[in-house]
């Protein structure tokens, strides 16, 4: 690791105002960003922390039906605050690395990293999560742009999503061996105005919707209904040591099949 | 050998000095200090292959903090590794196996650079100040690639094919095969796999008054090692001091001295300082020696009743890019081992150690037995198949039946004991394999496919069957205050203090406190170490030695205080008694009351090695859907001779077993075709994590054996030994019950998905 200068600011102003300087760089619960430190892959002259600033935690219900959670909240919080409420989405909380990966990694650090087998991707492509930052309120059909990519802009801070509660969903994972993140995960989630079915792990361009599974499942929410569709294209999905894009692509359809059967 | 009396021996007892370890209090090398410590980082080729252009460390030497670097150039007075071990009948010239790579790099990993530095972070810094210049040439990390014609040369000067090992009459086998009723054949592929320590290795040399050199280092053969730095840096042995305290895992890869261990000594002097490394996970995945690799084409001849009438093997195996002291010795070492349990009139093997460019092999956990075994028993499930009879069935029809002991197989080892029949009888009840039928039809109503599959094993113990063993140390020394017992074969995590303890109180009788040394080649004089499941065969058989030296000291003290006869004396139990009266003193009360000390030591082997045995019962589930394969039971018949301490066997099977399952189902280094190591950290090599094994039963199954003094066989490799061919049999079976498969480990979820899909697997 390289030294650095470290910054834990209280406000999501003075964030903003630290992250303004020159090659500094936002630090979330640092799952990512420490290992690749301890490599010495990167070498920022400034560490932002955002894990003292109050108003970026916590997870409520809103008016509209949605669930806000701070960007600054943990994988452990979720899991637990989102049970009654959401839990598809507790359950993928609960289910991302191990309790002590859970009690540091952040949901606004995992989908600003947008790392292609991270779970919480799936989670807000697949309800319509709205990523709200210290600038705007981006819709995450707009957020997500390719593996590791994102709509975020140099210094820009997730400070809050907003995920749409669904009337049923759940996400199933099928864990890579070794690291035991996503091989292929697929996030189902049932509204009143249709199906999204959004997987990550697979694609070479990071989580994305599969649209045939929606238009089918918004008719009938059945896993029959995705028995009869085709299996996605393998050619453009991930192909490495655990699995070729042909094998992710049929675990996309086997998946989302076993997703809406496990939907609650 | 079960002796009347013994009452310590036998006895579950959990391991002394656990406490230490469950409170992160263990005294790890890394944990010791040193006043002044340099810390000295190796930089290593990211090529696999190529000349060294350019290796330019001026600026690093003036960086801010460096001590030294060092460089292939560097190197004046040092002699390279010598080789421990050679294949029995083949001639091999060693290879110039220096610490650093000189004008070419082999393999991706190779250390080309040693700096000296104040902190890590200052011989970070300056290794990045270092301009490494590597000219780019092709690699090769396959073995059967590499023995091709116009492969790339990993050594320009001679060939890669290393040695060719046939062992056996090709003749009679071929003849036999003429006249057999069925010949099977199949390739099988062994995974390479790395041992993956729980603390990777380390070493630090501290300079001592006089010109000696102490090094503190994590090793299963502290002894070897001090040999082996010696040799390397051209010093009397007497020079150098190893010493370990806690280890965190050896399995054979800990067995003998590394680069490093020679830098930090050669540091050590050079500067006068103590000099300290510490291997990161990645630098134990590319440096770290790695194992069992091979391809072989195996025939098994049988006649119409399914009896084995021969069996043939010819393989090819990778020894790495350098000729490490064991690197010839896994694939090699047990070739006789091949026939396993049964009895197979003929054997022919040819096995050939090519040079790839890779770090080099060396023995881990098994060495030679799990692949040896893995071959057989997949075999005997092919012919199974093929014959339409029932893999148990086809076992007891073909094993070496317990009156037939001692039984000589084809090249030459000597089973004295061991009930083959009766350990798969207790897994085949234990497993209620009667009643697989009904299971399976279960698992198919839930759309899963049920696999079984079974394992008889044997692996020769302590170096082979065949002629006197390695020799082991042992001393022992009993006074007033207390007993004190120093060997050369030290613990690794094993449990060697609690079972050492047992066996002295059994062997004198001794209630009292018992000191163990080992691990200091200054405080233990001589020794082996602790490796190929020896340690009670081998310090056990030292101690009964130097323990028996003992009981005839004390016979003249007692006969003294007695004052009878020496002749008139018997010792049971600790006590001396007078024939015919009722004076009796015990052992104890002679050092305790009377002042009396006694010490005898024994450097001694026994005349032959012991044969562990037993059969492996593993049951799994396949989801058709995913290729993901859940192990759901498993069981063991252990025959490991005298059982000293069953709870301490059974986590030693446990262990086995999960190392083997690991293989069999997750583990794999995989190589790119530029010989970059792709699974080269836990992101991507898989390790079997608790939440992935079942229940494993331990039944006990013992046959003593009358090749040491203790009747006591290995208990430490078994386990894997068996685990191979049991969960790839099982998974083979659930494969065949969907006409897929069969297989080659690891048995990943995306291979078994290819292998029921008829898909190239990746």
């Amino acid at each position: 690791m390289y030294n650095f200068d470290l910054v834990r600011p209280t406000s999501i102003d003075e964030a903003v105002a630290a992250l303004g300087e020159e090659e500094a760089q936002p630090l979330g619960g640092g799952q990512t960003l420490i290992p690749t430190l301890k490599q010495r892959l990167a070498m920022p002259s400034k560490l932002v922390s955002l894990t003292a600033i109050a108003e970026m935690k916590g997870v409520c219900k809103t008016d509209d039906n949605a669930l806000a959670i701070g960007g600054g909240t943990n994988h452990a919080t979720v899991a637990q605050e989102a049970a009654a409420d959401f839990p598809g989405l507790a359950h993928l909380a609960a289910n991302i690395g191990d309790p002590a990966v859970r009690s540091r990694g952040t949901i606004g650090g995992s989908l600003a990293n947008n790392d292609p087998s991270a779970c919480y991707p799936a989670a807000a492509l697949g309800t319509g999560a709205t990523i709200k930052t210290n600038k705007r309120e981006i819709a995450a059909d707009d957020y997500f742009q390719g593996m590791f990519a994102t709509a975020l802009e140099e210094g820009e801070i997730i400070t809050e999503v907003r995920l749409p509660i669904p009337e049923a969903s759940n996400y199933q994972k099928f864990e890579q061996p070794a690291s035991r993140f996503a091989l292929v995960g697929v996030f189902v989630a049932k509204y009143a105005d249709g199906v999204r079915v959004a997987v990550t792990g697979a694609s070479n361009d990071g989580v994305f919707r599969w649209s045939e599974a929606e238009a089918a499942l918004s008719s009938d929410f059945s896993a029959g209904a995705v028995d009869g569709l085709s299996t996605p294209d393998g050619s453009g999905m991930i192909s490495d040591l655990h699995g070729s894009g042909d094998y992710r692509a049929h675990l996309v359809k086997v998946l989302t099949k076993r997703a809406v059967a496990a939907a609650s | 050998m079960q002796a009347a009396g013994w009452t310590r021996i036998g006895k579950a007892q959990t391991r002394d000095g656990d406490d230490l370890l469950l409170r992160g209090e263990g005294r790890f090398a890394g944990d010791a200090r040193a006043e002044g410590a340099l810390w000295l980082h190796v930089l290593r080729s990211d090529h696999a292959a190529g000349e060294i252009r350019a290796l330019d460390v001026a600026a690093a030497r003036e960086a801010p903090g460096v001590h030294a670097v060092y460089t292939g150039a560097d190197q004046d007075g040092l002699q390279p590794f010598a080789l421990r071990y050679v294949p029995a009948g083949c001639e091999v010239a060693p290879t110039p196996f220096l610490p650093l790579a000189t004008d070419r790099v082999r393999f991706a990993g190779e250390p080309v650079a040693a700096i000296v530095a104040e902190s890590r972070d200052a011989a970070l810094d300056a290794a990045e100040l270092i301009l490494l210049d590597i000219a780019d040439a092709p690699a090769v990390t396959d073995a059967r690639a590499a023995a091709v014609d116009g492969a790339p040369r990993v050594w320009a000067d001679r060939p890669n094919l290393v040695f060719t090992q046939e062992l056996g009459d090709r003749a009679a086998f071929e003849e036999a095969c003429a006249s057999a009723d069925h010949v099977l054949t199949a390739r099988l592929e062994i995974s390479r796999v790395a041992a993956v320590a729980l603390e990777p290795r380390n070493a630090l040399a501290t300079p001592l008054d006089g010109g000696r050199l102490h090094l503190r280092t994590g090793t299963q053969a502290p002894h070897r090692v001090k040999g082996e730095v010696a040799h390397v840096l051209g010093l009397d042995p007497g020079r150098i001091v190893v010493e370990a305290e806690h280890t965190g895992g050896s399995f054979g890869m800990r067995n003998g001295a590394y680069p490093e261990d020679v830098l930090v000594l050669m540091a050590a002097a050079r500067l006068g300082r103590p000099v300290r490394w510490q291997a990161t996970r990645s630098d134990s995945f590319l440096s770290d020696t790695q194992s069992r690799e091979m391809s072989v084409d195996a025939t098994l001849a049988l006649d119409a009743d399914g009896r084995f009438l021969a069996l043939g093997v010819d393989g090819y195996a990778p020894v790495g890019a350098q000729l490490g002291q064991m690197a010839m010795h896994p694939m090699s070492s047990n070739m006789p081992g091949i026939v396993g349990v049964y009895r197979t009139p003929v054997l022919h093997t040819v096995m050939r150690g090519v040079f790839v460019n890779t770090m080099h092999m060396a023995p881990y956990r098994g060495a030679g037995r799990p692949e040896a075994i893995y071959i057989m028993e997949r075999m005997v499930d092919l012919a199974a198949a093929a014959l339409g009879l029932d893999p148990a069935e086809l076992r007891r029809r073909n094993m070496i039946p317990a009156a037939a002991m001692p039984y000589a197989t084809p090249l030459g080892y000597v089973y004295d004991s061991g009930d083959f029949e009766a350990a798969l009888d207790t897994v085949l009840t234990a497993g209620d394999w009667a009643g697989f039928a009904d299971r399976r039809a279960d698992s198919q109503a839930r759309g899963m496919l049920r696999g079984i599959g079974l394992a008889a094993a044997i692996e020769p113990a302590g170096g082979g069957p065949k002629g006197a063993q390695l020799p082991e140390f042992a001393r022992i020394e009993l006074d007033a205050s207390g007993a004190r017992l120093a060997t050369g074969s030290g613990d690794a995590g094993q449990g060697h203090g609690t079972v050492f303890r047992q066996v002295l109180h059994d062997l004198l009788g001794w209630d009292g406190d018992v000191t163990v040394v080992a691990g200091d080649t200054d405080a233990v004089p001589k020794g082996v170490g602790t490796f190929g499941s020896r340690t009670m065969g081998a310090a056990g058989h030292a101690m009964a030695t130097a323990a028996r030296e003992i009981i005839a000291k004390a016979t003249a003290q007692a006969a003294r205080h007695l004052d009878v006869p020496e002749g008139e004396i018997a010792f049971a139990d600790g006590s001396f008694k007078a024939r015919g009266t009722n004076r009796v003193v015990t052992l104890h009360e002679l050092c305790t009351a009377q002042g009396a000390r006694f010490e005898a030591e024994a450097f001694v082997a026994t005349d032959a090695g012991t044969l562990p045995n037993g059969a492996h019962l593993a049951e799994v589930e396949v989801d058709p859907e995913t290729g993901a394969v859940q192990v759901l039971s498993y069981c063991v018949a252990d025959d490991v001779g005298t059982v000293i301490n069953p709870l301490l066997v059974e986590g030693q099977v446990h262990g086995g077993v999960a190392q083997g399952l690991g293989q069999a189902l997750y583990e794999t280094l995989t190589y790119d075709e530029t010989g970059a190591l792709l699974s080269g950290s836990f992101m991507d090599y898989a390790l079997p994590r608790a939440d992935d094994l079942p229940f494993i039963a331990v039944h006990h199954s013992p046959t003593p054996t009358r090749a040491n003094a203790l009747g006591a066989k290995g208990a430490g490799e078994s386990g894997t030994v068996g685990a191979l061919p049991a969960v790839m049999n099982a998974v083979c079976n659930a494969l065949a019950s969907a006409g897929a498969g069969p297989m080659d480990m690891p048995a990943t979820p995306a291979r078994v998905w290819a292998a029921l899909n008829r898909k190239e697997t990746p």
